[in-house]
């Protein structure tokens, strides 16, 4: 395999990738990078249940991952030790697929470019911590914090912690505690909210909450790592779309002989395939991007990849020729059996944009006083979907330990205006 | 390109997923009255504990009961069939594995012997006479000294830095550095003979008429513990032995023992006479270590109850321990208990005596407790 081959006909289509350090590492080392999304990132049980779950699958060949990137600047790319050279190729192309989204798309602009050397620090800081007040108690904040990890708002508040740029490159490995110390003055002048209503409840509860320095540190760094996700979560399909894209262009590039075409087909196949009864996002991804080329040339592409994420990417380019070619539909169930419930175009189309993109109920801090009594009162914005009860109380569970009193969430439940306690109880409001 | 690295030396996943499993054995530990009582551990079956602490919960919406977009490979219209709903199936895995079930619970495989290794962390032998005879012997290679010549696999790292330190030190610049050859320590491999542990347990049951099916099946919940317990401190409990009685006792098979009941008339003595037979005949105290245990309910015809006492300070004195397991289920003979028995021996007052009352299955654990446990003085 030739890799500035590779990169030579990345550029030649018009991409501006990052840099990128590739990595060769075995499945254990590969999976325990996808469970903790960055490298380096602290422990957390979760982690290993993740990290054991893939192993297993890996070794059941469920599934495989071939490949993992990093968004920084450089990008971190680690590769599957087992992987043959020709995948490799496809795997390199992808990869560079995926660094030139991070580097071009919007949604990636204020991204922590170093946040592979950030997350290491802040590890650092929750072993200190365990090492400190255990390992137990850590967890039980780390837990909590977890249970609302998505409802972060990075504009919520613009003066948001930014860990002073290394000097040198690694240079801040040399002197941790120091850093360590310095962060933890940041912090504690930084954390503030700007008031109610407020969707960052991470930050709110940072803010108001009754904890201790270390407790309010954690949460930031929960935070932080949401924060540096968010633009990965709002487009994913694009991102994955794009880089697979990029991947099959690039090797029909490179002359491949029979056998080894045979090979790359069938892992190409397993990872954008269309599943019957069912849809795999990235093959959909793929798709789209094909048909933009199709109908409006690879510089409409290259600028779609550049503005838009999920949401805009399926609105506006999943169109009816599409859907039509592809035999979307919606489909509903009727007693034991699944019929299709809708053909329109427009409506199959806003019901995937609605799967995908509003997966995360929206939850807001609409009182810190509630009832005088000092409850937090939150409040699920209801879009025609009930919210699980039981998984809502055990979050509301979780927040308590951090309030440490009641916590409330304010909900529409078939219609009904409810509020809901920790203890399971509820009560019906006008 | 690429770049290698020592990553076979890399552990973290391994490591937070120690902290996952040691979560699940909290949650476990806490349930265990539940799970030594589940009836199908004693099978040696797997169990499928829901855990509810170990999903890591959010807002989430309620399941639309499938719905959702899907490509089709045909042409359809609005309202057709596509398909029957899948059956849901009940998530079945390797054990320590988890999967979630319809009631958001996550549903953990566990098996017999995961369970005892967490069951057992608290509960100890009962402590060691001058029984270091009753071993066996079986030729093991040890590590026994270190010498100045070795392979270079076997170093002692720590008695190397160690000598070091000690030469340097004794040159006046005391620290670690300047390895020289002369500093090299070396482990020492043997072939040695050690002992190794030989254990014999002695189950006595009573038979007659008395001991109702529910009696039984508690007897045989509390053997099986027993057997866990011993085979997880023995490596492996070499000797077994089964006797049941009613005015006579016999030696029977590990089935007989579980099923059998009929006769009438109870004669504990004969029990244990026959177990210090089996002893004599068998497994000489002064190489094996003996555990006996008697399963009762109590009653014994009165003319025996001396003959019973006497029977039972014989065990102590060669037995590891002697437990009695008085079992006091609700059933037909309920309304009325002999305790004449169970006072006289708990009036023996010996440490390695020990009365343990069963009620029903949630009191296993504590009937282990009371033969094994750490407090139990």
């Amino acid at each position: 395999m030739n890799r500035k081959l590779i990169l030579e006909h990345i550029k030649e289509l018009g991409l501006d990738p990052f840099p990128v350090d590739f990595y060769i590492v075995p499945a254990e080392v590969l999976y325990d990078m996808a469970a903790r999304v960055i490298p380096g990132r602290y422990s957390h049980w979760s982690h290993g249940k993740s990290f054991y779950d893939g192993i297993l699958r890996h070794d059941h060949r469920f599934s495989r991952i071939y490949e993992l990137v990093i968004n920084s600047d450089p990008c971190q790319a680690y590769l599957l030790d087992v992987n043959s050279d020709i995948i490799n190729s496809m795997v390199v192309a992808h990869v560079y697929g995926h660094a030139d989204f991070f580097k071009n798309n919007i949604a990636y602009k204020d991204s922590e470019r170093n946040m592979h050397i950030n997350a290491a620090l802040r590890a650092k800081r929750i072993r200190n911590y365990e090492e400190e007040h255990g390992e137990e108690k850590v967890r039980k904040v780390l837990d909590a914090a977890l249970t609302i990890e998505f409802y972060v708002n990075k504009d919520g508040y613009d003066a948001t912690i930014k860990e002073a740029p290394a000097e040198r490159p690694y240079d801040e490995l040399l002197d941790l505690n120091k850093k360590f110390v310095k962060e933890q003055v940041d912090y504690a002048e930084q954390m503030r909210y700007s008031g109610l209503p407020c969707d960052d409840i991470l930050l709110f509860l940072a803010t108001e909450a009754p904890l201790e320095e270390w407790k309010r540190d954690i949460l930031s760094i929960v935070r932080q790592d949401s924060i540096y996700f968010s633009p990965n979560i709002k487009t994913n399909i694009i991102n994955e779309g794009w880089a697979s894209f990029i991947h099959s262009k690039i090797m029909k590039k490179i002359d491949l002989s029979g056998g080894d075409f045979i090979e790359y087909a069938q892992v190409n196949a397993g990872v954008v395939q269309a599943v019957e009864y069912s849809i795999n996002p990235y093959w959909l991804g793929v798709q789209i991007f094909k048909n933009i080329e199709r109908n409006y040339g690879l510089k409409k592409a290259l600028e779609v990849r550049r503005l838009e994420s999920n949401a805009g990417f399926l609105r506006n380019y999943l169109n009816e020729e599409l859907i039509d070619e592809l035999g979307l539909i919606r489909y509903g169930t009727k007693g034991d059996f699944y019929i299709v419930e809708e053909t329109e175009w427009k409506k199959v189309r806003d019901g995937l944009v609605n799967d995908i993109c509003s997966r995360f109920p929206s939850v807001h801090v609409a009182d810190k006083n509630f009832d005088q009594q000092g409850i937090l009162l939150l409040r699920h914005e209801h879009d025609g979907r009930n919210l699980k009860k039981f998984d809502a109380i055990k979050v509301l569970n979780h927040l308590e330990e951090l309030w440490r009193n009641k916590v409330f969430l304010e909900t529409l439940y078939n219609g009904k205006k409810k509020i809901w306690a920790a203890d399971g109880s509820e009560k019906e409001v006008k | 390109m690429e770049q290698y690295g020592a990553w076979d030396l890399f552990r973290r996943g391994h490591l937070d997923q120690e902290r996952h499993l040691k979560i699940l054995r909290d949650i476990i530990r806490k349930n265990m009255t539940d799970l030594v009582s589940h009836g199908k551990i004693i099978t040696g079956d797997n169990v499928v504990i829901p855990v509810t602490h170990l999903k890591q919960y959010k807002f989430v919406y309620e399941d639309p009961g499938g719905a959702g977009t899907i490509m089709l490979d045909k042409k359809m219209e609005k309202g057709d069939t596509i398909g029957k709903k899948p059956q849901k199936s009940k998530g079945q895995s390797s054990s320590g594995d988890s999967s979630e079930s319809e009631e958001g619970f996550y549903e953990v495989v566990v098996n017999a012997d995961q369970i005892a290794e967490i069951l057992f962390q608290d509960l100890e032998l009962p402590e060691l006479k001058e029984k270091q005879k009753a071993i066996g012997y079986k030729e093991e290679v040890v590590r026994e000294g270190t010498k100045k010549r070795g392979s270079i696999s076997n170093l002692a790292k720590k008695k190397t830095i160690i000598q070091n330190i000690k030469r340097n030190a004794a040159k006046g610049d005391p620290g670690f550095k300047n390895i020289i050859d002369d500093d090299l320590r070396f482990d020492t491999n043997v072939l040695k003979r050690v002992p190794h542990d030989r254990v014999a347990v002695i189950f006595i049951r009573d038979r007659s008429g008395s001991m109702d099916a529910t009696k039984k099946h508690l007897s045989r919940v509390m053997a099986f513990w027993i057997i866990k317990f011993l085979e997880s401190k023995y490596k492996k409990v070499t000797e077994r032995s089964y006797i049941i009685f009613d005015t006579k006792a016999e030696e029977v098979d590990q089935e007989a023992f579980i099923t059998r009941s009929e006769g009438g008339g109870t004669r504990i003595s004969s029990g244990f006479q026959l177990a210090d037979e089996i002893i004599a005949a068998k497994f000489p105290p002064e190489s094996y270590n003996l555990y006996t245990f008697l399963f009762t309910d109590g009653d014994n015809n009165f003319n025996d109850n001396l003959q019973a006492r006497e029977m039972v300070e014989k065990m102590a004195a060669v037995n590891n321990l002697a437990g009695i397991v008085h079992i006091r289920a609700q059933g037909a003979y309920s309304y009325y208990s002999d305790l004449r028995f169970i006072n006289s021996i708990k009036e023996l007052n010996k440490p390695n005596v020990i009365v343990a009352e069963l009620t029903n299955q949630e009191d296993v654990m504590a009937c282990m407790n009371a033969f094994f446990g750490r407090t139990k003085k």
